[in-house]
């Protein structure tokens, strides 16, 4: 009995500390208090708004640039911002009916430190001057829906969702902190190394910290206040070959928290690797262009599939008849080996122990993040959803993630790629040279990294995408040559018709970490994968500078 | 003795610590520029001839910017230290070059702010051979569109480089601005915090800006240029909507190059004070009610603004400018009429170059050498009588300029590393000025003249904010007019000014980039000027009330 008293006076105290701590954050209790004063003020107007949130993130950054062990550049920044979403008509149809995009350039600097008149003249200004934009936005909406054809999608254009109340206390402690100049050292002695080859044109590192806390209220009552930090080091230099051809490689590190950076010791390590590997791609014989059988790292695979495939899950893009949408008629159908599963999940933090920066608990319209397995072994289940539904997925599943300044849109967090028919290497190998014998191929190609990749996905553009493969390999038909590095590669192709040559996957299950920039701007995000065996992916010859090299050597004389 | 040996070492190594310690920024950035360009005089590609003229640039940067919002802090902006490394690079002669960008637009890359020898060498290595490879096919380009165009034999030997006489200088090098980023956060939290009190306005600032900017200029005949251009700035704006629901945008602006000249404390809170009470003012202010064509008093800021648009200008001003198009070169328009009259011949123009102060004001716009490493002469007479004398010109020639006046400065406001033509000291003076108690007068005997009852005085002409008031001629008084658009004053209408005021007004800014200071007189009558209402400005009011007013 006295032990159950004392519990229920902890209980207590618990939830005193915590209404303290909620009802102590200035800015969500200005947020809290301004919504309902704007939106009950605003009822009565003509086209009165039916929903309106308000967002404020606090960003702190510090970002690092050093070029051949000289510091290039080195900010650190505050700021925090405030940005209304106002919608008006109803949720069948209002002002983002024809575009996802309404609120671009409503972001407002407010005051660091929260400052209560700041704020609350803030978002009086921009609500008036929002709501006026959404006003006359939606009158457009309703005079295009009038004239156009009905769009197919009959689904709500801003669904319901779970109404989430979620409160972080600001982060504090060392492992947050920054510290400029110990990291600036660390970072000139990462790109120091890069003086010892003469023959690269570039050479250097970066490093960027990023601690956000971002504030969501909403009329229909969520409040939802967390952190997110991140850092990230690249590492990259460029060799230029004897024709012109710049040749990059990069390395790239991340972690939610600077201490969780790998070692100088083992950066270094990859540096001098990376050296080496540029070194040999100057000397390396250019391709010719090819269609044949590849291998794809899993790091080239997850970038693969977050261009050809992962935009084209995006739900809102199945909205609009502008689109290509090219599976949304495929619910139920097989794309991929039945082998093959296909998740995104934001929720996860870590993979096989790799810090993931995918990772968010809710995305940016208050909805908290989860799983959603997209294709299950073969078969395509679901989209990605934000509040956009669409038809037969009516509900949000925490993917509408937008950049500061944006409104948000349908993206991917953490996309995974599965196989639970593992082959091994040598397997893949084995079956890399199955295929180049039925195709008749004296060699096939082994993609290890790429850069980059862009896709297309608009109805008036032909859908098609392009990954720009870093080290990449000749394999050959006969297992007794080996194998050789080559350059000048560029991967191209439409969507539907490579994922027809997918054939497996197995391996090291490998990531790639960085950051999209689609319609709702920057983000960051994952792609993990197995290595995939494709029976053809075609290539072709990169464009390259026309220019020489360099006339003179480099300077390399310290004094 | 091992352990003197030790202690020998030791100490010898601290010596060897020591002395690269003690390496100026302007000893290490000037060797590497020399080593550089002894490497660059020299290279070739293929049947490509090696430069015949180079100039390197390297710009280092910093800046405070802080903006507060009532009382809080809303952003602060600090660049303890960038840098940007440019490159002008020529082949052919001074006769004919690759020349074909004459805007003054320097090439740059980023580059370090460190002391570190070997990466501004490579910045500069990169750069110059970026440059130097892009000069062969600059020269074909313009050689080969030169040959499709019909030249006078005065075009054809007007020459790309005047030749300069190498020098070596420093100016102003030491450092005049502070930094102090907490003093001046607290201050621009509080005079931010002075709008509380004036809930008409909105969207109200506090703006602090430093930025100290070091140039490092050289080129291959031997020149070496040092300059440190440095300001602060403390301005502060507001936006008004009247009772008509016109929308006013209005700032002040508090300019130095020194932190220690700026107003104290209570002399800035007084003006923003000053300013947000004259603002509020406007909020019921009357609307013009007809059309007006008469003469027009202009004052201060308004005087000043008339002749910056009208002389500063590339096209039209007393800049000489240059560049080649599809039917040959272009020149300003003006060059046509040296010796012709373009003012009223009551107006002179003079460019000092090293005045230090004038009436009392502190001149912030003086220099002892260009970057080209041009000596500017003490005095140089633009306009004599409104006759047009000389025109500022740079190292190329033009169809006037065979000498350049020294007045080529590295602007220091904009991303882009860049050269611009600009006056220094810039006066506009007139012969024969009437009292500025007498300007009043004199306009109510222009508009009776006119048969106009009244006639306007601006203040300011400034599109989002105007300061303009209609001027009574029987009673007298002036009265505050809002929502105004006033005809475009051009050198046509400049050509015949009524009355100039004797008295002059000094100011010191930042214009086209570079410091200028300026004394122009404090007030002119200019006839036939059109004032009538301005609609575009006009919006619905908020639809809720302010917060400060709840």
């Amino acid at each position: 009995m006295k032990m159950k008293r004392k519990s229920q006076f902890l209980t207590l105290i618990l939830t005193l500390m915590c209404s303290i701590t909620w009802s102590q954050d200035k800015v969500l209790e200005v947020l809290k208090s301004e919504l309902p004063i704007q939106m009950n003020g605003l009822k009565g107007k003509e086209m009165a708004p039916y929903y309106m949130d308000f967002k404020v993130t606090e960003t702190k950054s510090n970002y690092i640039h050093s070029s051949f062990g000289a510091t290039m550049k080195s900010v650190e920044r505050s700021n925090s911002y405030f940005m209304p979403h106002i919608r008006v008509g109803n949720n069948m149809m209002d002002n983002y009916y024809y575009t996802s995009q309404g609120g671009r350039g409503n972001t407002v600097a407010v005051a660091l430190d929260g400052n209560e008149a700041v704020l609350r003249n803030t978002i009086w200004e921009t609500v008036d001057r929002v709501f006026a934009s959404a006003k006359s936005q939606y009158s457009r909406s309703k005079a295009k829906f009038d004239v156009d054809t009905e769009q197919d999608d009959k689904a709500p254009n801003f669904a319901k969702t779970k109404i989430e109340n979620y409160y972080e206390e600001p982060l504090s402690g060392d492992k947050y902190n920054f510290d400029m100049k110990k990291w600036n050292a660390k970072i000139n002695s990462y790109s120091a190394k890069f003086n010892v080859d003469p023959n690269l044109i570039e050479g250097y590192a970066m490093i960027s910290f990023n601690k956000n806390r971002k504030y969501f209220v909403s009329t229909e009552g969520a409040a939802v206040v967390h952190n997110e930090t991140y850092v990230q080091l690249i590492i990259s230099a460029t060799a230029k070959a004897d024709d012109g051809m710049e040749l990059p490689l990069n390395l790239s590190y991340f972690s939610f928290t600077p201490d969780g950076l790998p070692s100088d010791e083992k950066v270094m390590k990859d540096i001098d690797a990376l050296i080496v590997k540029l070194g040999e791609l100057r000397d390396a014989p250019v391709v010719s262009p090819y269609a044949g059988p590849a291998l794809m790292s899993g790091a080239a695979s997850g970038v693969f599939f977050h261009e050809i495939f992962g935009h084209r899950i995006e739900g809102q893009r199945m909205k609009t008849d502008n689109d290509g949408q090219t599976f949304k008629s495929m619910i139920g159908k097989s794309l991929l080996p039945k082998a093959i599963s296909v998740f995104d999940d934001p929720s996860l933090k870590t993979y096989n122990g790799e810090e993931l920066n995918g990772y968010y608990k809710f995305d940016d319209q208050g909805v908290r993040g989860s799983r959603v397995d997209v294709i299950k072994e073969g078969i395509l289940s679901t989209f990605l959803m934000s509040r956009t539904a669409i038809d037969g997925i009516p509900e949000s599943n925490g993917h509408g993630r937008a950049a500061l300044g944006f409104d948000p849109t349908t993206r991917q967090s953490n996309l995974i790629i599965e196989t639970n028919d593992h082959k091994t290497d040598a397997e893949l190998r084995a079956a890399l040279r199955v295929e180049m014998k039925k195709q008749d191929k004296e060699y096939g190609y082994f993609f290890k990294s790429v850069s980059a990749g862009l896709a297309f996905t608009g109805a008036g553009q032909v859908n098609s995408f392009n990954v720009t493969p870093l080290e990449v390999y000749k394999v050959y038909l006969d297992d007794k040559k080996a194998d050789i590095l080559v350059r000048g590669v560029d991967m191209i192709g439409t969507p539907l018709s490579i994922f027809e040559n997918i054939v497996s996957g197995g391996g090291r299950q490998e990531m790639f970490i960085g950051t999209c920039g689609a319609e709702s701007g920057g983000i960051p995000v994952t792609a993990i994968s197995p290595t995939m065996l494709l029976s053809k992916v075609e290539v072709q010859l990169k464009v390259k500078s026309q220019k020489k090299l360099p006339i003179l050597p480099k300077p390399s004389i310290k004094k | 003795m091992k352990i003197n040996k030790i202690v020998f070492t030791l100490l010898l190594g601290l010596g060897v610590l020591s002395s690269y310690a003690q390496e100026t920024r302007e000893s290490v950035v000037f060797k590497a520029m020399r080593d550089e360009a002894s490497r660059t005089k020299t290279m070739t590609m293929g049947r490509m001839p090696s430069p015949f003229f180079f100039n390197y640039y390297i710009q280092d940067t910093r800046s405070l910017g802080i903006v507060s919002q009532y009382g809080s802090t809303i952003s602060v902006n600090k660049d303890n230290g960038s840098t940007s490394v440019g490159a002008e690079i020529y082949i052919g002669s001074e006769q004919a070059s690759n020349k074909l960008d004459f805007s003054g637009t320097i090439n740059s890359f980023a580059g370090t702010h460190d002391n570190d020898y070997l990466s501004l060498r490579t910045s500069l290595w990169n750069i110059t051979d970026a440059l130097y490879k892009n000069s062969m096919q600059e020269y074909q380009v313009k050689f080969g569109a030169m040959q499709q165009m019909t030249l006078s034999a005065e075009e054809k030997k007007m020459k790309d480089f005047v030749t300069i006489a190498p020098v070596k200088n420093s100016d102003n090098i030491a450092s005049t601005v502070e930094f102090d980023e907490k003093k001046w956060v607290d201050i621009c939290n509080k005079l931010s915090d002075i709008y509380k009190n004036y809930p008409d306005l909105r969207n109200t600032k506090v703006t602090y800006n430093s930025v100290e900017k070091t140039f490092f200029i050289f080129n291959n005949k031997g020149t070496e240029i040092q300059q440190r251009v440095s300001y602060v700035n403390i301005s502060s704006s507001a936006t008004l909507q009247d009772e008509n629901g016109v929308v006013m945008n209005d700032a002040m602006s508090i300019f130095s190059t020194q932190d220690g000249e700026l107003p104290n404390e209570e002399k800035l809170v007084s003006r923003i004070n000053n300013f947000a009470k004259k603002m509020s003012g406007l909020k019921s202010i009357p609307s013009i009610e007809e059309y007006y064509n008469g003469p027009v008093l202009f004052v201060g800021g308004a005087v000043r603004n008339i002749f910056i648009s009208n002389l500063l200008s590339d096209q039209s001003g007393i800049i000489a400018s240059k560049g080649l198009t599809k039917s040959g070169w272009s020149f300003n328009p003006l060059e046509r009429r040296i010796g012709r009259k373009v003012l009223d011949t009551k107006l002179s123009i003079k460019n000092y170059s090293s005045l230090k102060e004038y009436a009392g004001t502190k001149l912030i716009g003086g220099y002892s050498v260009d970057v080209d490493g041009v000596k500017p002469a003490s005095e140089l007479a633009l306009v004599e009588r409104g006759l047009l004398k000389n025109m500022l010109s740079g190292s190329s020639e033009t169809t006037i300029n065979k000498t350049p006046t020294g007045s080529m400065r590295m602007a220091i406001v904009g991303d882009k590393m860049a050269k611009v033509n600009r006056p220094n000291i810039l006066q506009v003076s007139t012969s024969k000025g009437f009292k500025e108690s007498a300007m009043k007068k004199e306009l109510a005997k222009l508009a009776k003249e006119e048969g106009l009852e009244y006639a306007y005085i601006v203040y300011n002409s400034n599109i989002s904010c105007p300061e303009v008031y209609r001027y009574d001629i029987k009673s007298k008084k002036s009265t505050r007019v809002g929502s105004t658009r006033i005809s475009s004053v051009d050198l046509a209408v400049l050509r015949r000014i009524p009355a100039i005021s004797q008295e002059e007004n000094v100011v010191n800014s930042i214009v086209g980039g570079v410091l200028m200071s300026i004394i122009t007189p404090k007030s002119m009558i200019l006839n036939d000027i059109e004032i009538d209402v301005n609609k575009l400005n006009k919006t619905q009011q908020p639809l809720l009330p302010s917060p400060l007013k709840r």
